[in-house]
């Protein structure tokens, strides 16, 4: 016997793609300030992480952006009303958003890039990558009123609400060097599962 | 004089934008406008004066982030800051001898629940810190920039709880003039007038000119004054906060805001004492145009009101557990994903607003009422009907409604009124008022229209307004006697005329002993409508009452274009999709074809368990195995899961709750990523384990309690990230003290069999597949 099931699939699939760009309502918010290098960190804009691990991703950046963007909390809602009659939809929803939230920083990033000033945009880094605690949320979404601005919070354990949200340090740097698409290439973790070869 | 007496006779005026002020004198990004109350003091108290002198009547404290959550990480308190604020407001007022002190109220910062992890009540305690600390010396509460109108009601009653100053209350809608949370500006009005504010209207967002139109609408929506502080325009460049208007444009904006009906004027961001001059000048010797009346029935969930208007409201009845043993058993046992689906499937089905009955003599109804009004309104939009006799339940489940619900009911006995009026006007809601009382239900016409009058009355000496009653003028079975049909029908059209009340009716009653009900139902409805009906109690499944529904729209001209109609019935003739060979059960099951699984499952009905065993389980198997040898992919897994618990359903209907076991799932506190949780759900009741699911962001007491009350042997935990599986470990932690024999499962992201282990967990489940197989271990 074999499992065919390409005709229901791609059915719902389009119906699941209809549902998610009618929920969706992607918005950004962005503040730039000067990298300040501090005794065991750095500090943009009012927000000071320690460690060594986005110090080194902003090495010679003079300036710096603080991001943060979300697909709105009707994307949330959409994926526990769909969880009510069907899970396989609902994590059909929940990849495809996971996928759409990415892109749309990719392409609010490429917009970005357009710049008189000479600088170019390094890759996003987000709190949670390498030692940049989860917690860096709270200070950066403050700094943004990313609240108040696009409805963007955090639980007290620091995980973004709504859930499918992004919030990172992006690096301006005179070289261009930066690779804001190809993420993975400039990425030292060799070995990561998900590495993509530009 | 008084703030209400000043608002009532002039056009007044608020102060502009204080963070903005400050970030000139040197506030940097990132610091809290709330540590200058205390550390600067001079300098807060000389923008306040700064705009007394430009003309401003009410000065805003500087308190807009004033709350524990926001300033515990600056080791602030919250009490010290709303009293010092006050104090220099109201320094700034006592120089002049006149003008008012306005204790500001701002965002709280973290979304609620369900969306997020704030509950209700904590953000009612947290906004009652400030509000207590700050209203004794100050002269009205200003709640201010609110996104969510969740937060908002939160805020509201933490005012009203907290003291008796006047409430004014102004939201900051979103591009597409909705709260960021859905609600639109019918919903936000309708709602903020049931809980009584004094003031409603906009501020912040943007600009006077774009904000302009939603100010017109909400002058059209509001009975009660509207406030209107946009920010100087729109904010351009980069770096520096900069905005487009010049004070003059901006003052000459707000005079058009004055005259179209706005009578509380000020400024958001971007203004400064320079724009409230020009403002005020501007608007010198206007008179305020008077605030109307406006008569409409609105109630509201947390999107799109629902307007009691031309065409028919239909309410859906199917949550009432009455004559339904399945949803009986669903609520004794808290296993609520059965009342979850009847929520989602009849607003599929077309019905616009929910009756929710959780009414069994063994169990506590106010807990388990208020627990489903939060779970249906974290999975739908529609406006509830909260259907109980039960004073408590009634007060709770009204207190965490997000928006205006309806009530149902109120009679005309004096017990019945003195129990709901209360709570209606504390909370806002549109009651059903029904047409009996002490004695009973009357026989005619004249005696039920006599308690309608009586109920609008009473209602009136409580300030509720005719508009949120609806009356109900009782359907009683056509068997029982002839003229009942007729005397319901004769209430409802002198209800309707003489009184000018909006109507209801439980529609479903005429036909009790007849056959073919649907068709007395459908026929019954058509009348009623034809009488003036506003709104019907229905069945959302049935077809007749559906067909009934479009038709009366189209006769009556409530279909525009006859769109909705068109729309159900334009395909009704194309036949079903061709189904090719004809699969067994078995082959459904592994395919994931969910409805041609149930069909298949109909054939069973002979030998369901040897259904079970011969045709869905083997194929569960062979399916969980191709996923395992990576044959098969996450989606077609849940696929076929689901198609066995669908025929299962068909196959066993009373066992469908799962036999094989309970199962305790959830998502521990503080993490509201539940994806991976409900994966594993779902394949364990395909596996007919009894999964009793608590949902996300649960404590670590709420679980120990559930394995307590069903001495469950298992449970599973799921945590998304590193910061929340601090709250497995201590959830782990609880269960293994106070319930050692249950064993626990942990799955997610972050967790590895070391990281399991090291917290004391009985297994490291890696997916959905591997909780079944721990689990038959377990319970098997």
């Amino acid at each position: 016997m074999t499992r065919n099931t390409s005709n229901e699939t791609s059915a719902d699939r389009a119906d699941l793609i209809l549902a998610l760009e009618e929920a969706a309502q992607p918005c950004f918010v962005t503040l730039e300030g000067d990298v300040r290098e501090l005794k065991d960190g750095i500090e943009l804009c009012g927000v000071a992480v320690r460690g060594a691990s986005l110090r080194a991703h902003l090495a010679g950046c003079e300036r710096a952006l603080l991001f943060a963007a979300t697909l709105g909390v009707q994307v949330d809602r959409l994926i526990s009303r769909r969880a009510v009659l069907s899970v396989a939809d609902a994590y059909l929803l929940d990849t495809l958003a996971s996928e759409a939230i990415e892109r749309y920083c990719d392409e609010v990033q490429e917009a970005l890039s357009d710049r008189s000033d000479g600088l170019y945009l390094r890759p996003r880094y987000s709190p949670g990558y390498g030692d940049v605690p989860m917690e860096t949320s709270f200070a950066l979404l403050n700094a943004l009123h990313a609240g108040k601005r696009i409805g963007l919070c955090a639980t007290a354990r620091g995980m973004l609400t709504p859930v499918k949200s992004v919030t990172a340090f992006i690096g301006l740097t005179r070289e261009k060097q930066s690779c804001h698409i190809h993420k993975c290439a400039a990425c030292p973790n060799t070995g990561c599962a998900f590495r993509k070869e530009a | 004089m008084e703030f209400l007496q000043a608002l009532r006779e002039r056009l007044l005026f608020f102060d502009g934008a204080m963070g903005t002020l400050l970030q000139e004198k040197g506030l940097a990004a990132g610091d809290l406008p709330e540590r200058w109350v205390l550390a600067h003091p001079e300098t807060v108290r000389g923008v306040h004066a700064a705009y007394y002198e430009a003309g401003a009547d009410i000065i805003k404290t500087c308190t807009f982030g004033n709350n524990a959550c926001k300033l515990k990480h600056a080791g602030l308190s919250v009490g010290d800051v709303s009293r010092e604020a006050v104090r220099l407001a109201r320094d700034a007022v006592s120089a002049r001898g006149h003008g008012y002190v306005a204790l500001d109220v701002g965002p709280i910062g973290r979304l609620l629940r369900p969306l997020g992890d704030l509950g209700f009540e904590e953000a009612v305690d947290l906004f009652k810190e400030h509000i207590a600390a700050g209203a004794k010396n100050a002269d009205l509460v200003l709640i201010e920039t609110m996104t969510d109108a969740y937060e908002l009601k939160a805020a509201v009653l933490a005012a009203k709880e907290s003291c008796d100053l006047p409430v004014i209350a102004t939201v900051s809608p979103d591009v597409n003039s909705r709260m960021l949370t859905g609600a639109d500006m019918a919903a936000v009005v309708s709602m903020l007038e049931g809980l009584r504010v004094d003031a409603l209207g906009l501020n912040c967002g943007r600009g006077p000119a774009e904000l302009f139109p939603l100010l017109e609408s909400i002058l059209s929506l509001s009975s009660i004054p509207v406030a209107f502080s946009p920010n100087a325009g729109l904010p351009h460049g980069t770096g520096k906060e900069a905005y487009t208007l010049s004070p003059e444009a901006y003052a000459s904006h707000m005079k058009n805001a004055a005259l179209a009906g706005s009578r509380l004027l000020g400024g958001c961001c971007g203004t400064s004492p320079d724009y409230i001059r020009h403002m005020i000048q501007a608007c010198a010797g206007l008179s305020p145009l008077p605030v109307t009346p406006k008569h409409d029935t609105v109630i509201c969930g947390y999107g799109r009101a629902v307007r009691f208007a031309d065409a028919p409201v239909l309410i859906g009845e199917r949550i009432n557990p009455t004559g339904k043993p399945k949803l009986k058993a669903a609520l004794k046992d808290g296993d609520h994903a059965l009342i979850l689906q009847e929520a989602v499937r009849q607003q599929e089905s077309g019905a616009q607003v929910l009756d929710v009955n959780a009414g069994l003599p063994d169990i506590d109804e106010a807990s388990v009422l208020e627990e489903l009004v939060t779970k249906i309104q974290g999975v739908c939009e529609l406006p509830l009907q909260l259907d109980t006799a039960n004073t408590e339940a009634l007060s709770r489940a009204l207190r965490i409604y997000n928006g205006k619900p309806m009530i149902n009911s109120v009679t005309g006995a004096k017990a019945s009124m003195d129990a709901v009026f209360p709570l209606a006007k504390k909370y806002g809601a549109v009651i059903v008022a029904l047409t009996l009382d002490e004695k009973g239900i009357p026989e005619t016409a004249d005696g039920r229209f006599r308690i309608a009058e009586r109920i609008l009355a009473r209602a009136a000496e409580y300030g509720i307004d005719k508009k949120d009653i609806i009356v109900d003028a009782l359907t009683m079975t056509a068997s029982a006697a002839p003229q009942n049909g007729g005397v319901t029908l004769a209430t409802l059209r002198r209800v309707k005329t003489e009184l000018g009340v909006k109507t209801s009716l439980g529609v479903s009653n005429i036909s009790f002993g007849l056959p073919n009900r649907e068709l007395l139902n459908a026929a019954f409805f058509t009348l009623a409508v034809g009488a003036g009906l506003d709104a019907a109690i229905v069945n959302p499944y049935s077809v007749p009452m559906l067909d009934a529904f479009r038709a009366c729209n189209v006769l009556l001209g409530n279909d525009p274009g006859c769109a909705s109609y068109i729309g159900a019935y334009a395909q009704s003739a194309a036949a079903p999709a061709a189904i090719g060979e004809k699969a067994s059960l078995g082959e459904c099951v592994y395919r994931g074809l969910r409805e041609e699984a149930v069909r298949q499952a109909r054939a069973h009905s002979a030998d369901p368990l040897g259904a079970i065993d011969r045709e869905v389980i083997p194929a569960l198997d062979r399916v969980g195995q191709a996923y395992e040898a990576g044959k098969l992919f996450l989606p077609g897994l849940l696929m076929s899961a689901e198609a066995a618990k669908a025929a299962l359903f068909e196959l066993c209907p009373s066992q469908s709750g799962g036999d094989a076991g309970d199962v305790i799932v959830a998502t521990v506190k503080g993490d509201v990523h539940d994806i991976g949780k409900n994966i594993a759900a779902s394949m364990l009741s395909s596996y007919r384990f009894h999964v009793i699911d608590l949902g996300r962001d649960v404590t670590p007491e709420t679980i120990l309690d559930a394995v307590k009350a069903r001495k469950a042997k298992l449970v599973g935990l799921s945590a998304l990230m590193t910061t929340t599986v601090v709250s497995m470990r201590e959830t782990v932690a609880l269960l293994k003290k106070e319930a050692p024999l249950c064993r626990i499962m942990v799955g997610g992201a972050v967790l590895t069999p070391e990281l399991a282990a090291d917290m004391g967990a009985d297994r490291y489940v890696k997916d959905a597949m591997a909780s079944v197989r721990y689990a038959k271990e377990v319970l098997g």
